[in-house]
This record gives C-alpha cells, structure tokens and sequence, in this order.
C-alpha cells in the first residue's frame, strides 16, 4: 500500500479515536513499517534524527522542519513534516481527549510560544492548533519573544480569577517553576494546566510530586487537573498523564494510534510491569518518517502506558573517569 | 615493620581472603552488579602487580628533602585498582594518602585502608578515606591531589588547584592494532579474538585501558569480528546484573550504527556485540561493556579519520603483529601516542610502575620532595 494511502487509514482511526483492537493496530503498523522499508522490529533509534534525514519523500516537499530544543553546541534532532495536517489532526484528537474533560475550560493562557515565534518547535505549532480551537475568551500569549511576560499572565490569571470561569494553562515545568516565582493567584475551580517537558528537563531537577503541589500553592489547582504532556520532536502523536480521564495511578498513556512499550535494553523485549527499560513508540501518525522510534527515553512499564520518565545517561560507566560530578 | 615489609602483608592479606576480603567482595558485588567471580578477579587484578619484587623496585629509599604532607585522591569509576594504585603509589613514595571514594563504587577504598590498618597499625596516620564534604574542603589545600573524572571535572579541579601540584587523569580510551601477521589462520584470528576479548570483558566498563576499537589489518574483517563475538560470548568473566539506565546507552549507540549501516554481530540479548563498520567509516562514541567496534584498514590506519575523538586521549593500545610498525604508526599520528603499548590480552595487566596518564605517581610524589 502506497504511503499516501496508509496516511489517509491513519487519518480515519484517529478520527474514530482508533484503532479499537491490538491486530487492527499491528496490521496497520506493520503495512506503515513495510511500506517504509524498515521492519516494525528494528525501530529508528532517536540519534538517528541527529545524523541524518529520516524520511521516506525527499526534504524539499517538507511542509515543517521540527528540530529538538537541543543544548549548547548539541546537535539537534531534525523531523521532517510531510503533512501537517496529520499532525493536526493527532496532536489535537489526543490534546481534546485528555485535556478538555467536563468543566470545559473557556479561556487558554499560554507560556509556550505560539509556531510564528517558532516555526521549528513541534510544541509551539501544538500550541497554534490549540489557540486556534475557538475559545468563549480570548487567548492570551505569555510570551515576549523568547521572554515569559509574567505581568501580562499575571493580569490574565486576575482577570481569570475575578470571571470565575474555568481556564487551562499550557507551559513547559520549567515555564511553570518561573511562573510560581511571583505572587500566586487561584484559578476558578475546574481550572487546570498541561505541563511538558518536565522529564526531560536538564539542568534543574524537577519532582514531580513537588512540582504538582505547587500548582495547588500558586494556583489553587488540585492534583488531578495538572495534566502532563508526553511529546517528542520524533513523534506526531502524545501520551497523557490526565488523572480525571485516566483514572487510577499517575501514568503517562497514550493515544491510541502510539503504542508505547518499555524494552530491556539488553533483549529489546518488554520489560515486566513495574520495571524500568528504554521507550520505543510505535506512533501510526509518522507515516512518512519512522513509525516505530526507539527513544533515549528510560521508563518504568505500566499495564496501560508508562511513568517515572527520564532520559537516559547518554554514556555508559566510563573507567576512571566516570563523572566525578556525581560524587 | 618496614614500608616495603607492610606493603607486601597487605598484599597478602587481600590474597589470603579472609573475612575483609570477602566483605569488599560482597560489597563490591553489590555497588558494582559484578557477580562474585567478577568482583574477585578485579581484586585480584588490582594487586597482581604488587609483586614482592615490584614493590622492592617501588619503595626506594628517598634522597632526602621534605616530602609532600599528603596527597589527596579523587577516585572514580569501579575499578578496585584506581583506589589500590593510588595508595601503594603514594605510600611507596613515603606521602600519606586520602582517598575519596567514586559515588559509583563507594565501599572498596574503605574495605582497603581498614586493610592496611588491620596489617600496619603503625601506618594508621598514613591511610584515610574522607567524605566527599572533606575532600571539596581539602581540594584547594592539599599539597598535591591527583585526581580522576570526567574532562569536566578535571577542569573544575584545576581551576581550584591553581599553583598547587595536581595530577589529573581525565577521560582516555584504549584501542587494538591487530595487522595482518597475526592473522595469518584461523587459529591465530580466534587467539587474536580471545585476547581482545579478554581486556574488554573485565570489568564491563568503558574507555581507560578497555580496548573497544580494534583496528584490523584486513580487506575483509568479518571472520576477525566473528571470532571476536564468539570469544566475548564465551568469556569467563560473568556479565554482570546492571540497571537499564547503564545498559541503554549501549543498546542505543549500536541501534544507531546499525541503522548508518554498519554490521552487527551479536547474539539475541547484547552485549556482547561487534560492530563491523563500513570501511573508513568513523569510530561512533564508545558504548563500553562488551561491544567493539571492529575497523577494517589496509597498510597503516589512518588515526586521524577513524579514530578522531581519541586525539590527544589515548590511555593503552595493544598490537597484534609487529610492533616496529606499530611505532611507526605513532611517529605518523603522534597525538595518539599511548601511555601503554602492550601485546593483546595485556592492556588490564598494567605494571605497578605503569604511567597512568603519563604520569609514574610515585616517581613524581619523590621527586616532590627532592625538589624542595
């Protein structure tokens, strides 16, 4: 089957919020994997979206390039879009389905950028989607260039608390840990935030746990609406962490077009529940780069999805020269 | 007691394997993820070369002058030999030592310096391990540290020690030379395979005197990389039980060179593992423990394109072959002089003298003292 045509099957199992059962999954993951020319079992290892072009159509018929926000002199992961639409399409399937459960929020207040200010960030064109999505109030960008505009969230947290109408806050956890440096102001009840990044953060330790009470300090919000986001540049779908939608113990699930499992490194066979591995998704909406993407992502294997996320040390124990740092 | 007479009873002690023994054993098992046999043949190793003779040769009388008051080690990594280096160098030398254990491994030095108090208690004021809080307090005071870690840490070090004498052994990495004479049959490409193995299987770590690139002499070095799969496969020193987190680095690095095109060999669980890389393709970042990264050439390697990471920071080499050509591949490519030239399977069997990082510790502490 023919890429395009695959594209179109992943595009109605995203919109009947599918594929209901594992075969329909795996028939459909494996016509992806064939068609890309790369078995299902040998999935693309994230590096190698740093050393090469990853992509089954030539780079000038990208419609996006989405690099990793990378640090320093890091060469940075490079996602080649071929449909944007596509990734529309999942990123807000997922994003309504576990973020605007019942009291709809009216009002989005954003710290992330939107993708004019970022044209190469996968989360700001997210963001673009979910400003777009026609909210009762105006959206409000907290964002001056690459600077948080804290005065400007301020006064629409204000206002926000004097409406009492329900909002959502979007920020990466290290925009939010900014934001918790000013006075707080409690939201409207049924308010809630969508966090990312906060795994991955480097350089500046975030726990979790920490993290979810002081969303109760500053904003008043309970712990089962501080929903946490699971994204990639490699991917064009997401995992939740949403306790109302979810229920049960905190746990990243994903949408049901990614399959994400947690393999032992040494096997590549999944780990047993409760034990920690590498992640490897099997994201249908990549249709035209890797559907199945082994991440430098380590996790521990839950019965639905995954928890406790960090990234993997890029290094093995090294002789007598192990980071001293650690000491 | 003499020095020389104390050296040579904790030696022995740690050869006699009584309670202590078996207790840092058990220890290092349990910090490390060695399965016994691996723990015992580290400690084993780490004072093989402290022979009778060896440390006669080390412990020399000093030509007078004041020696340093102490020296201060920082150790690192997991390897038993890093903390009993540091010590039989610096007390030959007649400088009591501080030792600072690796966060990684933090239990043998203290298993070691009970040792040498339990032999010696004489020497008692000559050996102590002190916490990581005391070592960043003695750092900017010691009169002379040697110190191990990553290049990011050497040069936080060096930036405290400004003037003050500091050794510093920041990270190298090793590599084998195998040319075409010592592969002239079968035989001799699984005797070439075995010995290599041998050096990377102890102690499942990476870079230091573990050779994970082998450079073969060969148009075609398939049979030399299966033979060195078998030989890792059939390596009597147990894989140890390591967390994920240790592991995956390994399995990614190889995913990554398996999908730029490499071949890897391997078995259904890694490591073990050789990668074949394409010709003149670059050596990819180490991924350590039982994975070699195997380097077809013909004539002399060209250093500076397979092996670009290693300029300047290579700890061991050992050669296959002829080792005249050998020294001519250096006189070629002298940024990747070796502090160690051996024959294979000799590389993690350094000498008690050996220069680590280029430096004779214990040549360098006397000299301290007859300098000033």
């Amino acid at each position: 089957m023919e890429l395009l045509e695959l594209a179109k099957e992943v595009a109605s199992c995203i919109q009947a919020w599918g594929p209901k059962t594992d075969e329909e999954f795996l028939s459909l993951a494996q016509a992806i994997a064939e068609a890309q020319g790369r078995p299902l079992r040998e999935p693309v290892p994230e590096g190698a979206f740093k050393l090469m072009s990853v992509a089954c159509f030539p780079p000038s018929k990208a419609e996006a390039v989405f690099l990793s926000s990378g640090t320093t002199g890091a060469t940075r992961s490079r996602h080649l879009i071929h449909d944007l639409a596509l990734y529309r399409l999942s990123a807000m399937a997922g994003f309504r389905h576990f973020c605007l459960y019942p009291p709809m929020p009216r009002q989005v207040i954003t710290l992330i950028p939107e993708a004019s200010k970022r044209p190469q960030s996968s989360l700001s064109h997210m963001v673009s989607f979910i400003l777009e999505e026609g909210w009762e109030r105006p959206p409000v960008i907290g964002r001056e260039g690459e600077r948080l505009a804290l005065e400007k969230v301020e006064s629409a947290l204000l206002l926000a608390h004097s409406s009492d109408l329900p909002v959502l806050l979007l920020g990466t956890t290290l925009d939010f840990l900014a934001l918790f440096e000013g006075v707080p102001c409690p939201l409207p009840p049924g308010s809630r935030i969508m966090h990312t990044g906060g795994a991955k953060a480097r350089g500046k330790e975030v726990d979790r746990q920490e993290f979810i009470a002081q969303v109760g300090e500053y904003l008043g919000i309970p712990p089962d609406d501080v929903v946490e986001e699971y994204g990639m540049t490699e991917l064009l779908s997401q995992a939740y962490d949403a306790p109302r939608v979810s229920g049960g113990k905190r746990r990243f699930v994903p949408v049901p077009w990614m399959r994400s499992k947690v393999l032992d490194p040494r096997t590549m066979e999944e780990v047993a529940l409760g034990e920690e591995g590498l992640l490897c998704h099997h994201d249908l909406a990549n249709v035209y780069t890797a559907v199945a993407i082994l991440t430098e992502d380590l996790a521990v294997r839950a019965e639905d999805g995954f928890f406790s996320v960090r990234r993997a040390p890029t290094a093995s124990p090294r002789g007598c020269s192990q980071e001293a740092a650690e000491s | 007691m003499s020095l020389e007479e104390a050296l040579c009873r904790l030696v022995q002690a740690w050869h006699d394997a009584g309670p202590r023994v078996e207790a840092a054993q058990q220890d290092l098992c349990l910090s490390t993820g060695w399965p016994e046999a691996h723990a015992r043949e580290a400690i084993r190793r780490a004072f093989a070369p402290f022979t009778p003779a060896a440390i006669r040769r080390l412990v020399r009388p000093g030509r007078g002058g004041q020696r340093p008051e102490y020296l201060l080690a920082i150790l690192a990594g997991r390897v038993p030999a890093v903390a009993v280096n540091a010590l039989f160098w610096s007390l030959a030398a007649g400088v009591p030592v501080r030792l600072k254990s690796p966060a990684i491994e933090p239990t043998f030095a203290r298993h070691l310096v009970r040792s040498l108090w339990e032999v010696a208690p004489e020497l008692q004021a000559f050996a102590s391990v002190v916490s990581r809080a005391e070592a960043e307090a003695l750092l900017p005071l010691a009169p002379v540290c040697l110190a191990y870690g990553s290049d990011l840490t050497m040069a936080q070090v060096a930036d405290k020690r400004k003037g003050l004498l500091t050794i510093l052994g920041g990270h190298r990495e090793s590599f084998a030379v195998i040319y075409q004479e010592a592969l002239t049959s079968r035989s001799r490409i699984g005797q070439a395979a075995r010995l290599v193995a041998e050096d990377v299987a102890i102690y499942d770590q990476s870079g230091c005197l573990s050779p994970h690139y082998c450079l073969v002499e060969a148009k075609e070095a398939r049979p030399f990389a299966e033979a060195l799969l078998d030989a890792l496969a059939k390596n009597p020193i147990p894989f140890g039980t390591y967390p994920a987190a240790q592991l995956a680095p390994v399995r990614l690095r190889v995913e990554e060179a398996r999908f730029m095109g490499a071949l890897v060999l391997s078995g259904p669980a890694i490591p073990p593992a050789v990668v074949l890389l394409k010709e003149d393709m670059p050596a990819l970042e180490g991924p350590g423990f039982r994975v070699v990264q195997v380097m077809p050439f013909v004539g002399q390697p060209d250093l500076d394109a397979l092996l670009p990471r290693l300029r300047h920071k290579v700890q061991g080499v050992a050669v296959g072959g002829d080792r005249g050509r050998l020294s001519a591949l250096f006189d070629l490519y002298p940024a990747f002089r070796p502090c160690r030239v051996c024959g294979l399977g000799r590389l993690q069997r350094p000498p008690a003298l050996w220069p680590e990082n280029g430096v004779v510790v214990t040549r360098f502490l006397a000299r301290q003292g007859c300098e000033r």
